[in-house]
């Protein structure tokens, strides 16, 4: 018993004078943190993520790939459409320059008769104008002269006077 | 005398005087001629013509200065007509009646009146001349009323009824004027 007594305490002596009891202890520690904090299943999903992540890359560089596939594609042409594009602007442009200065010289050609006919309508205007000016004198004065004429003239206005008379004939009273 | 309401009383009165000249075998020519003359007189003297158709003044009064006015000077059937119109209130129609009377005597007599207006006065024979041939186209005794108006510079303006025949010089001239300016 003694025997025993002594063996135990050299033992425990024995974990207690070496790191093997803290040994014991930390790896203890760990499990019992491993199983507090689960750090296999964060593990795990950390292990997925950067999973996840690696092929999210590949797919991005297919995408990439892709992109740049259909981008070479779209530029192949790109000096064809650039040069079809310069000539239809070109011919649009030719085009409508050309309308322009038709438009702008048959707008020159209408201004022009226009005024042609507007210089024709004054003169025309002013020709009656002076007409009527002319024979609304020329009356005034016919009027003055028969009047002078008539002063005094007793047998004028009887001549006159006559007509009128006569004028009943072909009167309806 | 405006309206033709107006017109209407004048034309029954005058109508009325006409019949009752008849009634009494009066001269209807002295009537008519009585009639102007106091138609005359009312035109120059408004006092009488405002005395007479004033509403203010009593029937009584008037009549008694119409008598005062034309007993021994107008017939006596123009007077009681004249105070027929007092009493009835239809004096202001005094012209108008006269007018329809005058036409009504000219109808009878187959009289039309004509009024001449020329730029010197009219000798006989250019009226004579006219008269002919107004008689001879309207088939009526013509009574011409002559006027002068040397406006007119020369020739005739005839006026028969409500028809007028502008043959004057300055008719002439206005009608030239009207035509260069169209």
């Amino acid at each position: 018993m003694v025997v025993i007594k002594s063996f135990l305490l050299l033992i425990w002596t024995y974990i207690f004078q070496t790191n093997l009891f803290n040994f014991i202890l930390v790896v203890l520690f760990f499990v019992w943190a491993a199983k507090k904090f689960d750090f296999k299943s964060k593990l795990d999903a950390m292990h997925n993520k950067v999973i996840q992540i690696i092929e999210d890359a590949k797919q991005n560089k297919l995408n990439s790939e892709k992109a740049l596939a259909d981008a070479k594609d779209a530029v192949k042409n790109l000096q064809n459409d650039i040069d079809k594009i310069n000539a239809d602007a070109q011919q649009s442009a030719e085009t409508i320059s050309a309308k322009i200065l038709d438009d702008a010289n048959k707008q020159v050609k209408n201004i022009e008769l226009n005024a042609d006919k507007l210089i024709a309508a004054e003169e025309k205007q002013l020709v009656a104008g002076l007409v009527k000016e002319i024979s609304k004198i020329s009356v005034e004065k016919s009027k003055e002269n028969i009047t002078n004429m008539l002063r005094d003239n007793t047998e004028l206005h009887e001549k006159y006077i006559n007509e009128s008379i006569d004028k009943l004939d072909g009167l309806a009273l | 005398m405006t309206n033709s309401k107006d017109n209407l009383i004048a034309k029954r009165y005058s109508d009325a005087l006409l019949s009752l000249v008849r009634e009494n075998n009066a001269d209807v020519q002295n009537i008519n001629s009585q009639l102007k003359s106091i138609k005359e007189v009312l035109v120059t003297s408004s006092d009488l013509s405002s005395f007479l158709s004033n509403p203010i003044i009593s029937a009584e009064d008037k009549k008694d200065v119409v008598s005062k006015l034309l007993n021994d000077k107008v017939d006596v059937i123009l007077i009681n007509f004249i105070k027929l119109l007092i009493d009835k209130e239809r004096f202001f129609a005094f012209e108008e009646i006269s007018n329809i009377f005058d036409a009504e005597v000219d109808n009878l007599n187959n009289i039309q009146k004509v009024s001449v207006t020329s730029a010197i006065e009219l000798n006989e024979n250019l009226k004579n001349r006219l008269i002919e041939k107004l008689s001879y186209k309207l088939n009526k005794n013509i009574e011409l009323v002559t006027n002068v108006d040397s406006d007119i510079i020369a020739g005739l303006i005839i006026k028969i009824d409500d028809n007028v025949i502008d043959m004057s010089l300055k008719h002439k001239f206005e009608e030239m004027k009207k035509q260069m300016i169209k």
